[in-house]
């Protein structure tokens, strides 16, 4: 409710807060009016952009000396006279917390949480050291069948923090109350563990849990916050190119959070919070080379240009993950030995562009018009239209921004070959067994000339739902499968109808625009820079690599692919690099240093500059 | 979980085809994958007529239990679909509200009143006579399907201490000896 606060509104209601005068917008909640000021109204249930529900009420404040309402869900009056900080007031939060401590099992010195969590501060502020009521203890089984996520509802205040981000961050609605009064307590779906439930593990709600009821075991006993370095990068894991703010103790990495402020809204996937912190396949720290075993880094750098400068043909490919400046280093180093350069993924970007160009041309629009700004586009839409509904898995974030737009009451139209994922999120689900260019063709259709003679079994639910796009703002979701005539069809639908397209291609970094040659197939040399690369990433690699006869690979981990390498260089992961990429909507995002590299190499780029000047001066062509 | 012929046979008496002699009760775990299509069916068109949103959670798991006598899984995810919601939110409801029962029951439920007069007058006796009659647990439901033996706050029948309710009727100065007669009363009654 005090979110529809318009955010232009201007300062019109004047209220005394603690005696201060303080200027509100109408509608506002006091909460929300004295986060201008210095005022700090204890909360516990009231977190980041969720809605306010005056669960918990910490924020008890006395009007007019008289009545006592909960300042989160209370609007600002005009000569309203607020007190924050009474005995009276303290007192009354002091029998609350005193509740919430006798009702569940808080043993904070055995919690994880200890030093971290809200409940022990708020009981400190409170200056209360004992509960005055007998402890209850609860039976409670902890629920650890989710491998990142352990519900330990001893711990749990019933604040519903994890119900709402669940609802209003995630869109996914696992989370609930179940039971009644004193039995209330958080459950998943028709309470079963959450290992079991329709969670999708992107670990929201753990951010958002004031306490140790929801925690990360990969996070457990690795430091409290106060102790930990933080540093804020981007995710490369896909396009969408989330905020990190990666939390590290003693050289190693002890969390990961998504950035409520930021761009993102905080939101992150279980690959960005959890995966990148358990990637367990061996590190190569130095280089090597076949025959030989590890070798120093000037020579195997010497032996890789040798072999780059005897082949006859090398083909060069680059993980499409790597920050632009480490391609154009990979890029002008390849160059330098005539070799032919693949980034795999960047296809999809460059064909896209040149769409976009064209389909703007038709319309006389801006290629940019044509494209949403970015996945909050789609909290803004009337209606939303999905081709290839596996962004779910590829881009959990920008599948939460769909829900939530479907929640928000956008009509949601998904087309998929196989399965739709959104489910029951979907207003219509077309399983496009004729394919998506061909569904997508016939949307242009429905557009272009109405109740056409269409063929098609899905005619009928496209003429229904397609002209939903033409009213309202519409936005079009390109999954990472999709073929260049779904693409043609997208544009061209956007253009008709004034809606815009956000395109979710798999490679992470589309800024780049290295990687436009064919390459030799049978080359004499393959050089594989494949980072940190994923077994599913480097299918393409590997193709390279059965083709040619000699391979070196340039990898953070051990995989298939440096077993069949003759040189292996060291290369840095994902928290050690540094440079920009680009993301799904065009915007650059930093990639910082969160560590220091503990490999022979401290760069990169280093590596592939120290290939560039290995090369024996060229003829210079007349 | 015991098989429970009757409850199954008794709802679908006029419906010869379905159930039969072997039917057995739709477990309460049973997702919608599990049950035949008649079943989704049966909970469909009972679950039809309710508004296609939040609004129409309640009617609909009024309804079903209307039907089944409890709330097996496969319609709580019925009903999630048809209103836009999550299966969460349906549970969340179902749970909340004493008048859902999220586990089979009885067809009769013997309501054991523990008001305070009941309760000093021998409720807990009459209650324990009754699970033993029926070799069940309170709550449980017999193997033949008849019956589930609960506890209730008074019923407002304190002159009748220990009293005794099964559907409407109320039972009133009831002993241990008289409990096999109240069951006797109900049993293969399938009204």
């Amino acid at each position: 409710m005090s979110k529809a606060t318009d955010a232009d509104a201007e300062l019109g209601v004047t209220l005394e807060i603690n005696g201060q005068e303080v200027q509100a917008k109408q509608g506002e909640t006091i909460l929300e009016a004295t986060e201008r000021t210095d005022i700090d109204i204890p909360t516990l249930c009231a977190y980041a952009d969720l809605t306010n529900v005056g669960a918990c009420r910490m924020c008890l404040v006395e009007i007019d000396g008289s009545r006592l309402e909960t300042a989160c869900t209370t609007a600002v009056q005009d000569g309203m006279e607020v007190e924050v900080d009474t005995d009276d007031l303290w007192d009354h939060r002091q029998t609350i917390l005193e509740l919430m401590f006798s009702e569940e099992n808080h043993y904070c010195m055995y919690c994880e949480m200890e030093g971290d969590c809200e409940l022990e501060d708020m009981f400190n502020r409170a200056g209360l050291d004992s509960s005055r009521f007998p402890l209850e203890y609860p039976e409670i089984d902890p629920d650890t069948s989710n491998e990142f996520i352990t519900m330990d509802l001893d711990r749990c205040i019933s604040c519903g923090r994890c119900i709402r981000t669940c609802d209003e961050v995630v869109g996914n609605d696992t989370l609930s109350f179940g039971n009644r009064g004193k039995d209330a307590t958080i459950v998943a779906d028709d309470d079963v563990p959450l290992g079991e439930s329709s969670c999708v593990s992107c670990g929201a709600c753990v951010q958002s849990c004031p306490t140790g009821a929801l925690y990360s075991p990969l996070s457990a006993y690795r430091g409290r916050e106060e102790d930990c370095d933080v540093v804020q990068t981007t995710c490369s894991e896909c396009s969408m190119g989330c905020e990190l703010e990666v939390y590290t103790n003693s050289g190693r990495i002890v969390k990961i959070e998504g950035v409520e402020d930021g761009p993102d809204g905080g939101q992150l996937c279980e690959m960005g919070r959890f995966g990148l912190l358990g990637d367990d396949r061996d590190r190569i720290h130095e280089p090597s080379i076949r025959g030989e075993g590890a070798v120093g880094v000037d020579v195997a750098t010497d032996r890789v240009a040798d072999l780059l400068e005897d082949a006859e043909t090398v083909d060069a490919v680059a993980s499409d993950r790597l920050p632009s400046e480490t391609l154009d280093a990979f890029a002008e180093a390849m160059d330098d030995y005539d070799a032919a350069v693949e980034v795999p993924g960047a296809g999809r970007a460059r064909e896209e562009k040149r769409i976009a160009r064209q389909v703007a041309k038709h319309f006389e629009k801006s290629p940019s018009g044509l494209r949403a700004s970015g996945p909050r586009a789609l909290l803004d839409a009337d209606s939303v239209v999905v081709f290839d509904t596996d962004i779910v898995d590829t881009h959990p974030v920008a599948a939460s921004y769909v829900r939530r737009a479907s929640k928000g009451g956008a009509t949601l139209l998904s087309v998929d070959e196989d399965e739709d994922r959104f489910g029951r999120k979907s207003d219509v689900s077309i399983e496009a067994g004729t394919g998506l260019d061909r569904v997508s063709e016939d949307a242009v259709e429905v557009v272009e000339e109405g109740a056409s003679a269409l063929s098609d079994v899905d005619a009928e639910t496209l003429m229904d739902a397609v002209p939903a796009l033409t009213s309202g703002i519409g936005v079009v979701v390109l999954g990472p499968d999709v073929s260049e005539d779904t693409i043609v069809n997208a544009y061209a639908l956007a253009g008709m109808t004034g809606s815009k397209v956000l395109s979710l291609p798999r490679q992470a970094n589309t800024g780049t625009d290295v990687g436009t040659d064919d390459l030799h197939g049978s080359a004499d040399v393959a050089y594989l820079f494949a980072g940190d690369d994923r077994e599913e990433n480097v299918d393409r690699m590997l193709d390279v690599a059965r083709g040619a006869d000699t391979v070196i690979v340039q990898a953070t981990r051990e995989s298939i692919l440096t077993k069949a390498a003759d040189v292996v260089l060291p290369a840095l992961d994902w928290f050690e690099r540094s440079g920009t990429v680009t993301d799904a909507s065009g915007a650059d995002r930093e990639i910082a240093r969160v560590l220091e590299p503990r490999v022979a190499v401290d760069s990169d780029r280093e590596v592939l500059s120290a290939l560039s000047e290995a090369v024996e001066p060229q003829e210079v062509k007349p | 979980m015991a098989s429970l012929d009757s409850i199954r046979q008794s709802i679908h008496e006029s419906d010869a085809d379905v159930g039969g002699d072997d039917a057995e009760i739709i477990p309460a775990d049973a997702d919608v994958e599990d049950v035949c299509d008649e079943e989704v069916d049966t909970v469909r068109s009972l679950i039809e007529p309710f508004p296609d949103d939040k609004e129409g959670v309640i009617p609909a798991l009024q309804e079903v239990q209307g039907e089944y006598g409890y709330l097996p899984r496969f319609s709580m995810q019925l009903i999630a679909d048809k209103a836009g919601t999550s299966m969460a939110h349906v549970y969340g409801t179902a749970s909340f509200y004493s008048q859902f029962y999220l586990e089979p029951r009885g067809e009769h439920t013997i309501k054991v009143c523990t008001g305070t007069a009941c309760h000093v007058k021998g409720a807990d006796e009459i209650s324990e006579e009754f699970c033993d009659e029926l070799d069940v647990e309170l709550e449980e439901v017999t193997d033949d399907g008849q019956f589930t033996v609960s506890h209730v706050r008074c019923i407002g029948a304190c002159s009748l201490a220990p009293a005794v309710m099964v559907g409407d009727n109320v039972h009133g100065n009831v002993t241990e000896e008289k409990v096999p007669d109240v069951i006797e009363e109900y049993r293969g009654d399938d009204a």
